[in-house]
């Protein structure tokens, strides 16, 4: 393999060299808040804080029910309103003197304290729908009510990383079935994959694998006006077996943590915890859980079971991840942020289950996050047709994340705002 | 212009008179028909060659051979009935799985090769998802319906897909009403569609909405509700008056602009997709297209040209994942099982049911990231050391049809045959040691080494290129 810092023209190296060649602009200007980096190298062509980045999207599928989730006990209309459905107090974790997590959401209790969760109460938007596909669409488009729109804000989040960088895999959607439309980019396309060898192949290399290499250091010279097509597979080869080894490496030295996982999503939360490890520059991570849509969060009947058991898998998959990733090292490097379509209705249907609701909360993890309880619990006796009114709109927590963590102009992906960012990160982060 | 090899220069793009361009490609001693030429127009227009098809391009030339592949061939007719049948009872049996492997295996098998590209052209221009569409049977029928029309005028195949129920089911858009035109949609009509991206103020979306007021999807089948009917003036380009979807389609598919936008796609899905062509390039097609109202005539003269066989086409593209495997099965005159390779090609970013965006699917470099490499080359591994018990890919067998099944020739087969010696001289003799060593191996057993060195081939990523 070439000695990256081996210096050909200019002083830069060959791999710069053909980054200025297949990216979109010449030299393109990165403008993110009040950093403004002229991406001269292939180092800088992302801004330094953010390119080791990586974020995981929990979709919770069918709507969660959030008023069972984060309850706020101290509010008798819960009470009231939820006759069979209740969590009381004395089973419920409190958290702050108005509201405790559900039972099942035990282990999460020493994360919350550790102050690396945060809870962004109040989450949705203007006329939300309460059918599972159209509220779906809205959050993966984050255009809501374009029924027109086929892309969605990770794929066009992914687009403009593209800009940046051509070759490097951006995100995967960590799962099966089919990919949501939040993945779906106009140029990237995102891979899906189960397990680690999804990814890559791991039999044994054949000889061309090295044949790749071979014809790469009499190029070096070309100039990057003279970079071709050819120029480009075969970097973009280099780079993809690289990857491969990378994998493979950690897979070598894995221990059976992934196999022994307790439940689904801890296993695949682990695995995305192995590829974070093994530093493959993939910035995001898409996950479904709940199954697709109605989904299992969606619990019109005998709700207090079925609900009781996501959580549990939701809690125990987290703190896992978490702790795994103290072990690791790559707590600071990762933000996980949980959403569902929508939350449930605040009273009762009479079959000991909720009907769809609207405005929700979101889960943030990581050691980077601004622990804690963070925005107004919405009213409960102002209500947007039986559910949560919203007073932060979900698309000002997605530019938050794509602004201030992933370092993608969220004007690009996501158009005009309808207000400010969110408070989701440390100051200084 | 130099000779064509991996690393043809696009310096002098800019330059290039248009006349000398579109001007018929003879042989000539600076760029004689040979099998770097003839492969070419292969992959292009016939996905790739098979070992006799070089054999018999050198031997006819490039006029007999471009006009073989322009032509569609004796009992095309009843090869598309038999398929269509095919095709309807998989798409009713089998859903989406059942359209993606019978189009896979028509394009392998189809002796119209041409016409099973122009489908995808057109498949991926109007970017109809199976997901939107929702129902398998009607998407069967646009399929076929596109074909048929493929290689009509611009107006003619607009007129089919306008007013086929798919295309305002994929489009998001089932219901026109008057009191709710539908101006996402319309927008996506003139960015996607019409025009292209840069144009759509000649064509205004709010007037286009309006054009469509009436039209509705009901039970999968389009209906017109004159009720939801807006009869005021609507303006499309200087045309003013209550215009119908018919007459819109009628002015937008003889609109100059809406032939560049569609004369460019051809140009980048036939020649290159690396470069944007000045307009004046063009010009001569798009006055082709105004005054023959054919598609064919384009791509013909696009295939007969010079700068088709210039080194500034010439391996200027990356193979989709459709190309890559089927231009495998038709190099090697094989079938390749197709029920697990529409998913695997979904897997590589090509999900032939289901175009990602209103521009289709992602073209040129986008098609590769280091993700979608690995799994093109894990794919074109799988076809090769595949079971044998479904595939017809054997290269020792293909070698002995055409007397080079021999320890000597093998290796020069599949130089010629995929890479037609562009490879670099070290490259080659990489190749050839690694055959060499396969053949050391005792007993000998010639299938099987031919295919490790057949995949040896596949994975190195000049493959990627056509």
């Amino acid at each position: 393999m070439q000695n990256p810092q081996h210096k050909l023209v200019d002083g830069l190296t060959r791999r710069q060299l053909l980054w200025r060649a297949f990216s979109a602009a010449p030299v393109p200007l990165v403008t993110f808040g009040a950093r403004r980096l002229a991406a001269t190298t292939e180092e800088s062509c992302e801004v330094p804080h953010h390119k080791n980045r990586a974020l995981i999207i929990i979709q919770l599928t069918g709507g969660n029910d959030i008023l069972n989730t984060v309850v706020p006990f101290e509010d008798s209309a819960y009470h009231k309103a939820r006759p069979t459905l209740r969590i009381v107090a004395q089973k419920a974790i409190p958290v702050t003197d108005s509201l405790a997590f559900h039972p099942a959401l035990k282990p999460l209790e020493d994360v919350f304290r550790a102050g690396t969760l945060a809870v962004v109460q109040g989450v949705g938007y203007p006329n939300s729908s309460r059918g599972h596909d159209e509220a779906l669409r809205d959050w993966h488009t984050a255009r809501p009510g374009d029924e027109v729109e086929r892309t969605g804000w990770l794929g066009r989040a992914c687009d403009e990383l593209l800009t940046h960088n051509p070759i490097a895999v951006h995100a995967v959607f960590v799962g099966r079935g089919k990919p949501p439309q939040a993945i779906i980019g106009r140029h990237f396309f995102v891979p899906r994959i189960t397990r680690e060898d999804d990814l890559v192949d791991t039999q044994p290399p054949y000889e061309s694998e090295s044949l790749s290499a071979i014809v790469t250091p009499a190029e070096a010279s070309r100039s990057a006006a003279e970079a071709t097509l050819v120029d480009f597979v075969r970097e973009v080869a280099r780079q993809a077996w690289d990857l491969r080894r990378k994998v493979i490496a950690v897979l070598e030295k894995s221990d059976d943590l992934v196999r022994a996982s307790r439940f689904d999503l801890e296993r695949v939360l682990r695995l995305i915890g192995r590829l974070i490890q093994a530093e493959l520059g993939i910035r995001i991570f898409y996950v479904d859980f709940g199954g697709p849509p109605p989904g299992g969060f969606d619990t019109h009947a005998n709700q207090l079971e079925n609900h009781d058991a996501l959580l549990s898998e939701l809690a125990w998959s987290l703190k896992s991840f978490v702790t795994m990733a103290e072990r690791g090292g790559f707590l600071d490097r990762v933000l996980l942020m949980t959403f569902s379509e929508f939350g449930r209705t605040l009273a009762e249907n009479g079959r000991h289950g909720t009907e769809h609701g609207a405005a929700s909360s979101l889960f943030v993890v990581g050691s980077a996050v601004n622990g804690g309880i963070l925005g107004e619990h919405p009213s409960l006796s102002d209500l947007d047709q039986g559910g949560l009114r919203y007073h932060t709109d979900f698309r000002c927590v997605y530019a938050t994340l794509l602004n201030e963590w992933l370092g993608v102009s969220p004007a690009a992906v996501l158009g005009k705002l309808p207000g400010p960012t969110v408070p989701l990160l440390k100051p200084g982060v | 212009m130099k000779t064509a090899t991996f690393r043809s220069s696009m310096s002098s793009f800019r330059a290039i008179d248009p006349k000398w361009a579109w001007d018929e490609y003879n042989s000539n001693p600076q760029e004689p028909w040979d099998l770097k030429k003839a492969a070419h127009l292969y992959r292009r227009a016939a996905f790739a060659p098979g070992y006799g098809d070089l054999s018999r391009a050198l031997e006819d030339g490039p006029a007999k051979t471009i006009t073989a592949l322009l032509t569609p061939p004796e009992g095309l007719g009843l090869f598309h009935s038999e398929y269509d049948t095919l095709l309807k009872d998989a798409a009713r049996t089998q859903g989406w799985a059942g359209i993606r492997a019978w189009w896979l295996r028509r394009m392998m098998e189809s002796p119209f090769p041409l016409e099973e590209k122009l489908t995808l052209f057109w498949h991926t221009h109007f970017a109809i998802a199976g997901d939107r569409v929702g129902d398998p049977a009607l998407l069967t029928d646009y399929l076929i319906r596109l074909r048929q029309k493929c290689r009509d005028s611009w107006e003619d195949i607009l007129a089919e897909v306008a007013l086929h129920p798919t295309f305002l089911l994929s489009g998001g858009a089932p219901s026109h009403r008057k009191m709710a035109p539908n101006i996402h949609w319309a927008k996506v009509f003139c960015d996607h569609v019409a025009l292209g991206p840069h144009n759509h103020r000649v064509l205004k979306p709010e007037e286009v909405a309006r054009v469509w007021t009436g039209w509705f999807v009901l039970n999968k089948k389009l209906r017109f509700i004159p009720t939801e009917r807006d009869t005021d003036p609507k303006t499309i380009f200087d045309q003013t008056g209550d215009l119908t979807v018919a007459e819109l389609v009628q002015l937008v598919g003889r609109h100059p602009l809406s032939q560049e936008f569609i004369v460019r796609k051809l140009y980048q899905y036939f020649v290159s997709d690396e470069h944007s062509p000045p307009p004046a390039l063009l010009r001569p097609l798009v006055e082709l297209l105004e005054t023959t109202n054919s598609v064919h005539a384009v791509v013909e003269r696009i295939l007969r040209s010079n700068l088709f066989f210039s080194p500034l086409a010439y391996r200027a593209k990356i193979k989709s994942p459709v190309e890559l495997v089927v231009g495998l099965a038709r190099s090697f005159e094989s079938l390749i099982p197709t029920a697990p390779l529409g998913e695997e090609l979904a897997s590589a970013g090509q999900d032939l049911c289901n175009p990602p965006s209103f521009e289709g699917w992602p073209a040129g470099k986008h098609w590769i990231h280091q993700g979608t490499y690995l799994a093109r080359k894990r794919l074109l591994k799988r076809i090769v050391g595949g079971p044998t018990a479904q595939s017809t890919l054997d290269p020792w067998k293909t070698a002995q049809k055409y007397q080079k099944a021999s320890i000597r020739d093998f290796p020069k087969f599949l130089a010629e045959l995929l890479y037609q010696h562009d490879l670099e001289p070290c490259v080659e003799e990489a190749l050839q040691k690694r055959w060499n060593s396969l053949t050391q191996i005792r007993p000998f057993a010639p299938g099987q080494a031919a295919k490790i060195l057949l995949t040896e081939f596949l994975l190195l990523p000049e493959y990627e290129l056509t």
